[in-house]
């Protein structure tokens, strides 16, 4: 059972319009249509953000690295050395 | 930087958001407005170091941030093969969202120490949550040039930003033990 709410202002040309297509889709009520309308662009938008997709080649190359390359370049070792200095003043 | 490095969560109580400038417009307004809303609706945790020494009706001013989430990677297309070869998939990853200095606390090498201060709080978090990899955005080429510097490498484009990775294998050995 929905209990939350969500009250909202938007132009009389809009929900007349979203009233008709509630209704050509076959939606009880305006609110069932916005509810779905939300829901749906929600779980998209939180996918995309969720998740990035990479080109095949490039993704192989990156699950090759993660495997093969575990050692710090001397740049981030001389970063981590710089940092724990700060650290122990 | 006399206390120690101690970067905590952003909170708008304690921490004068509005004072923050790091020269990049985008990092601005999302310290400022959005930073704190992310983090209330669980997209991402903002991590800030501030400076204790200054007080402003009651909130100091934020020397750094950094932003972290965790995301996943897919590959364009995933033959049956390889997928059996994928025990985690979508591929598991940390992103560094974004990484921010205050223009007026440059030039003492924060960007390298709120770096690593970022990768060793990640490097924490990986023990209960294991990725592949962390993932940074890259606003533009001077920033491309501070993580190849520390060899990321790139990993394509992502909303017209080139985003780039370190292998987790590669900050776990720099925090093992054997490099402090």
């Amino acid at each position: 059972m929905a209990t939350a709410r969500l009250d909202m202002r938007l132009n009389e040309d809009i929900k007349a319009k979203a009233e008709k297509a509630s209704a050509l889709l076959g939606m009880r009520t305006l609110t069932e249509y916005v509810v779905n309308l939300i829901n749906n662009d929600a779980t998209e938008v939180i996918a995309q953000h969720e998740s990035m997709t990479v080109k095949n080649d490039l993704f192989d190359q990156f699950m090759e690295s993660c495997e093969k390359i575990d050692e710090p370049n001397q740049n981030l070792i001389d970063a981590l050395a710089f940092t724990k200095a700060l650290e122990n003043k | 930087m006399k206390q120690s490095i101690k970067f905590i969560e952003l909170s708008k109580t304690l921490h004068d958001r509005e004072s923050f400038d790091c020269g990049e417009k985008e990092l601005n307004i999302f310290i400022k407005t959005q930073a704190s809303k992310h983090m209330q609706v669980g997209i991402s945790k903002t991590m800030v170091l501030v400076d204790n020494a200054i007080e402003i009706d009651g909130k100091s001013p934020i020397c750094a941030f950094y932003t972290i989430a965790p995301t996943s990677i897919k590959r364009e297309s995933l033959p049956k093969d390889l997928a059996k070869k994928l025990p985690h998939y979508p591929v598991p990853v940390f992103l560094i969202a974004q990484l921010a200095i205050n223009q007026q606390y440059q030039e003492k090498g924060l960007g390298k120490v709120t770096l690593i201060k970022a990768l060793e709080y990640l490097w924490q978090v990986n023990s209960q949550m294991a990725v592949y990899a962390i993932i940074v955005d890259c606003l533009n080429e001077n920033i491309k040039t501070f993580y190849e510097k520390y060899d990321f490498k790139v990993l394509g484009e992502h909303n017209n930003k080139i985003r780039m990775y370190i292998p987790m294998k590669v900050v776990n050995n720099l925090f093992g033990g054997k490099y402090e």
